[in-house]
């Protein structure tokens, strides 16, 4: 029952840059929480949060 | 031997006697005059029943997740099935009201006490869980429990009802399964979300305002809740939400009491997630007046005295959502709301304030999965 509702939504993570602004869109890892630091910035080498998560229903 | 049979004569409606259609006619119309409140009661019974089985296969359901919870996460020496049984089906026994002065003391009183204890029990399960473990235990647990109460309280109505013949006692049973039954599949589908630490939309609150409060140095307010000092445009701000990323709703009304002793406060903002209306549209952001806090009601009381004594405007900002999606996961929806939400705050310390004053701004809410 549980598993059904999981299959509906899928789980996405926003990380955002702080410096820069750029968003990238990634799938849900254990440990995961909103303003948690991510990594450095693909474009700028700044500071990448997590800016949000959420379920997405197909 | 010649049956002269006029099958003209025994349906047809034209003639002088018709005896097969007159028993067509009679015989429902005795049989619903006699038994129409049975039968009624049999149709009605056998809609209750397929819920009341759903209800049991969402409590059997939720208490597999718990234990399974527990199994996976600390895999206690002995089988915790049976200790988080017992939890489950623990009760509170509510103060008496016939002299309602000083209630709230009690209510909130009997409430913690419960609270602190069943935490003491959790953690006894082993010693080495963590704080963020055992507020999702917790939150499980609560899940669990309601629902177990849920179908208890329905099944004992049912069955009265069936015992007894009462048809009236089972007509208001009717009524309310429907939106009993939407909170219990809310409660059920939410399980996933507190089990992973996701953020349910109850947290757009706490996701407001713990923006806010990145950078920033973080004390305690009261349990499990934090707070900051910030500034914006010349106004002192501060800061107020429940400790993240644990599953709790900390003490609001205890931590409103501590930031307020001592200092003047010239407004009071709460963000918070509102259950819609039928009909509204969800992740719908509006503006109001008053302490916005659910609960058992003594936070917003604590809140509600101390604006009321220093004569404080307390101002809510709300975004609007479906049991459904206060409890769940938070959808995209509501996560792309918290810019939006965060600007309209903005707009309110500047409408409602002047520079040199100050605000406690409040992210009200579950924050599980959300940080500061």
């Amino acid at each position: 029952m549980f598993g059904k509702k999981k299959a509906d939504a899928t789980i996405h993570v926003v990380e955002r840059c702080a410096s820069c602004g750029m968003e990238a869109e990634r799938g849900f890892r254990k440990g995961d929480c909103v303003f948690a630091r991510a990594a450095a910035c693909p474009s700028c080498g700044g500071d990448l949060t997590i800016d949000r998560i959420f379920g997405r229903t197909s | 031997m010649d049956l002269d049979l006029d099958v003209d004569q025994l349906f047809g409606s034209w003639g002088e006697s018709s005896p097969l259609m007159m028993l067509v006619w009679i015989i429902p119309i005795v049989l619903f005059v006699f038994y129409g409140q049975r039968i009624q009661l049999m149709v009605t019974s056998n809609e209750i029943k397929k819920s009341i089985t759903k209800l049991g296969a969402y409590r059997t359901e939720s208490r597999d997740e718990l234990v399974g919870f527990v199994r996976e996460r600390f895999s206690p020496g002995s089988d915790p099935a049976k200790r988080l049984g017992v939890f489950i089906d623990y009760f509170s026994v509510m103060p008496v009201d016939l002299d309602p002065a000083g209630i709230v003391q009690k209510i909130q009183h009997t409430v913690r006490s419960r609270d602190e204890h069943t935490r003491a029990q959790i953690k006894s399960l082993h010693p080495g869980m963590g704080e963020q473990d055992l507020s999702q235990v917790q939150t499980l647990l609560e899940i669990a429990s309601t629902l177990q109460l849920l179908y208890k309280v329905i099944n004992h109505l049912f069955l009265t009802a069936k015992k007894q013949n009462n048809f009236p006692l089972i007509l208001p049973l009717q009524m309310m399964l429907p939106f009993i039954m939407e909170q219990a599949e809310a409660l059920r589908d939410a399980v996933p979300a507190f089990r992973a630490g996701q953020p349910v939309g109850d947290g757009i609150g706490p996701m407001v305002v713990g923006k806010m409060m990145l950078g920033a140095e973080k004390k305690e307010a009261a349990f499990q809740t934090v707070w900051c000092e910030s500034e914006y445009e010349g106004r002192k701000l501060f800061l107020l939400k429940a400790k993240g990323p644990m599953s709790t709703v900390g003490r609001m009304g205890d931590a409103v009491e501590g930031i307020a002793s001592g200092r003047k406060l010239d407004a009071i903002i709460m963000v918070d997630a509102a259950l819609k209306l039928e009909g509204e549209d969800s992740a719908t952001v509006a503006r109001g007046f008053g302490a916005a806090i659910g609960g058992i009601g003594t936070e917003r009381f604590q809140i509600e005295e101390l604006a009321a004594k220093h004569d404080i405007p307390v101002l809510a900002i709300v975004v609007r959502q479906s049991v459904r999606e206060a409890v769940g996961l938070m959808t995209e929806g509501i996560a792309a709301t918290a810019r939006d939400v965060r600007a309209q705050v903005c707009e309110m310390i500047t409408e409602n304030t002047a520079r040199g004053q100050s605000v406690l701004l409040i992210g009200v809410g579950n924050t599980l999965g959300v940080g500061q």
